[in-house]
């Protein structure tokens, strides 16, 4: 079958292997992280309420709770946008170096 | 005392929340529906809708012409931009039930209600790492493309349709009947001519316009109300002065809760509640079906990935909004005897928001802002219909039904002839459920969503292991789990059949069930030494590749 023989030669390719490695030490290492603050937030929020209603500040309203569900919302969209970046600046470059050593216009990913 | 008035209140205003699926702790007390008050007709509200109506539909004249092709109808042929994806998905998720339950649950339980957002906030950025790329490499039009990649095609893809449209249409009734309701509020019209008005639109929308149509729609309705929600937030900060400080401060003097009002613990009671909706975010909106066809409408990998990201950003950006709304409208609204009837607020609930905007902005801002809201139901609706089409056509028919080839034409025929069929469903059943509970019918679908398509996603694309027997038995564990769950839990055992106290406890199944659907997924598949399961473990490589190139080797073995 040609196609199994050419996918063999993509799939030991040092380039992809590199790339693929690369991407899922990312993708695993930012999901745990993520999820490992919500669930830090979630067990907080289960198990010490109090602390949620204390003043962030000495005085005023804009308690620990505020401060935590801001943080929550602004460590979703930091994380993203890390990936973003990684991504655009680290694992495309790698995907059109194995693409040009494959000699394949990428035609992404469309198959019909 | 106080207890008990809160869960008076949250029985007004599950409804709403309802849309989302969020529905159970608010429901906790076995309420049914909140009693609706027909309003006077709303004409400002329904110019404004009209308006919204004629241009889409003038939109999906536009697009019907560029939707003949299978390709064009499923995925608007690729053609979205990642931008303009990105605030399609963001306004599936900004529902009217995000805008007016989630200020809503603020408005009653103080803290608590903020969790519905942050659950959000903790799912999508896991879609993004995890799905978004592989799943737009490996599949076409919707994600049982994907699960079906390498597993047995036939099996896997009637499993995953079936689960899928349950979603679907649990999640359709769930709108439906919320709309219904909704719009009978708002505009002062009929339940019924609400349903038919809202299913008509929806199956003009999708079988002629298909997805290039039902993107745009759902495209205007999220910009309309990113613009209301800003406007909003933007008086309300402003009638405190500039102050957060300020506000939180005449929130917690006016609430009956005073100062618990800002810590967690009023809607949720037990550390349990809270994690299983936690659970629940996490892997039900992983499930979605109409979420995941979105990411089909962009031209690669990259641009899916893009479009989340701009999601994410966009709902962050809301989420924060509708928290100084929730707070921000105690103050108002609370001890205002202009929107109450003695002690409850007038048309229930739901309409905290629509409350606010009339203080805030008059007859006018009030009208635009009903109108925002028929019209996010309505593109709610549309992407509902659209997914649960490409399901019905292209998986259930197509790949797991017809004995032999199916022709593109005849495809995207039975696709509009699908939508059609599921728009006269909608029809029945939501004037069928309109004096059911239907509470339990949302819940339902996230928590199929999260525990049959979740746990088999995930797994088909990053475990080599997976059999088809395994997807398939881990499969049916989560659905049989999850119904079953939900049937002895507080929304069915306790508010519809009767019973004094549930057998299990949360209203989530979610918890217990995807956890149990990805043990029997790995348990079976481990233990599979079928001759399918070798094939199925070795496909992984050849998927692998395709997965994270999105090379198409059979294109590219030509050179």
């Amino acid at each position: 079958m040609p196609d199994n023989q050419y996918l063999a030669s993509v799939s030991s390719n040092p380039v992809f292997q590199k790339m693929v490695k690369r991407r899922h030490r990312m993708v695993w290492s930012l999901s745990s992280g993520v999820l490992a603050i919500n669930i830090l937030y979630i067990l907080a929020m289960s198990f010490a309420p109090e602390q949620f209603s204390q003043s962030l500040l000495s005085e005023g309203y804009v308690t620990y709770g505020i401060f935590y569900y801001l943080l929550i919302i602004l460590v979703g969209i930091a994380a993203s946008a890390y990936y973003s970046w990684w991504s655009k600046y680290y694992y495309d470059p790698m995907r059109n170096e194995l693409l040009a050593s494959l000699e394949i216009e990428y035609k992404g990913g469309l198959n019909d | 005392m106080i207890s008990r008035n809160i869960s008076r209140e949250c029985q007004k205003f599950g409804l709403l929340i309802t849309l989302a699926g969020f529905s159970g702790w608010l429901y906790a007390s076995g309420a049914i529906e909140g009693a609706v008050e027909k309003q006077p007709l709303n004409i400002t509200a329904i110019f404004m809708f009209v308006v919204f109506a004629l241009s889409t539909l003038g939109i999906t004249w536009w697009a019907a012409q560029r939707s003949q092709s299978r390709a064009d109808f499923y995925a608007a042929g690729g053609s979205i931009p990642a931008w303009q994806n990105g605030i399609a998905i963001s306004g599936d998720f900004l529902s009217a039930a995000t805008f007016l339950g989630i200020t809503s649950a603020v408005y009653i339980g103080g803290y608590d209600g903020l969790l519905f957002a942050a659950g959000v906030m903790m799912g999508w950025p896991i879609i993004l790492f995890l799905i978004a790329e592989p799943l737009r490499n490996l599949g076409r039009y919707t994600f049982i493309d994907v699960v079906s990649y390498r597993l047995k095609r036939r099996p896997v893809t009637i499993l995953a349709a079936v689960s899928s449209l349950v979603v679907v249409i649990f999640y359709l009734i769930a709108q439906l009947v919320g709309a219904g309701k909704l719009i009978q509020l708002l505009f002062g019209v009929d339940y019924i001519y609400a349903v038919v008005c809202v299913s008509l639109l929806m199956i003009l929308y999708v079988s002629f316009g298909g997805m290039l149509a039902t993107t745009w729609v759902q495209f205007i309705k999220a910009i309309l109300l990113i613009f209301g929600g800003t406007l909003i937030a933007f008086l309300v900060i402003k009638h405190f002065g500039f102050s957060l400080d300020n506000l939180l401060k005449e929130a917690t003097d006016s609430h009956k809760l005073g100062q618990s009002l800002l810590a967690p613990g009023n809607l949720f009671t037990s550390p349990g509640a809270i994690m299983s909706l936690a659970v629940t975010s996490l892997f039900g909106f992983m499930g979605l079906p109409h979420i995941l066809m979105r990411l089909f409408t962009v031209k690669n990998a990259k641009a899916a990935r893009m479009s989340a990201f701009y999601s994410i950003a966009i709902m962050g950006y809301f989420y924060v909004l509708i928290m100084v709304i929730g707070f921000g409208a105690i103050p108002i609204i609370m001890d205002n005897p202009d929107y109450h009837h003695g002690q409850s607020l007038i048309g229930g609930g739901n309409m905290v928001v629509l409350h606010l905007s009339h203080f805030l902005g008059g007859n006018m801002l009030l009208g635009f802002i009903s109108a925002v809201t028929f019209a996010t139901i309505l593109a709610v609706v549309a992407g509902l219909t659209m997914s649960g089409a490409a399901t019905i056509a292209h998986d259930l028919y197509t790949n797991g039904l017809a004995k032999k080839e199916v022709s593109e034409a005849h495809e995207v025929w039975v696709s509009r002839i699908s939508v059609l069929a599921l728009g006269l469903l909608s029809i029945a059943l939501g004037i069928a459920f309109e004096h059911q509970n239907v509470v339990f019918v949302a819940t339902m679908s996230l928590a199929i969503a999260g525990s049959v398509n979740a746990p088999i996603l995930l797994m088909s694309i990053y475990w080599k292991g997976l059999t088809t027997r395994g997807a398939i038995v881990g499969g049916i564990a989560g659905l049989v789990l999850s119904v079953g769950l939900i049937i002895v839990g507080p929304q069915i055992w306790v508010a519809v059949l009767g019973f004094e106290k549930p057998l299990y406890p949360y209203t989530y199944p979610t918890i217990v069930s995807a956890p149990v659907a990805f043990f029997v997924l790995w348990l079976v598949s481990i233990t599979d030494r079928s001759k399918q399961a070798e094939m199925d473990r070795a496909g992984i490589e050849m998927q692998f590749v395709k997965s994270e190139t999105g090379l198409n080797i059979a294109e590219a073995s030509a050179h």
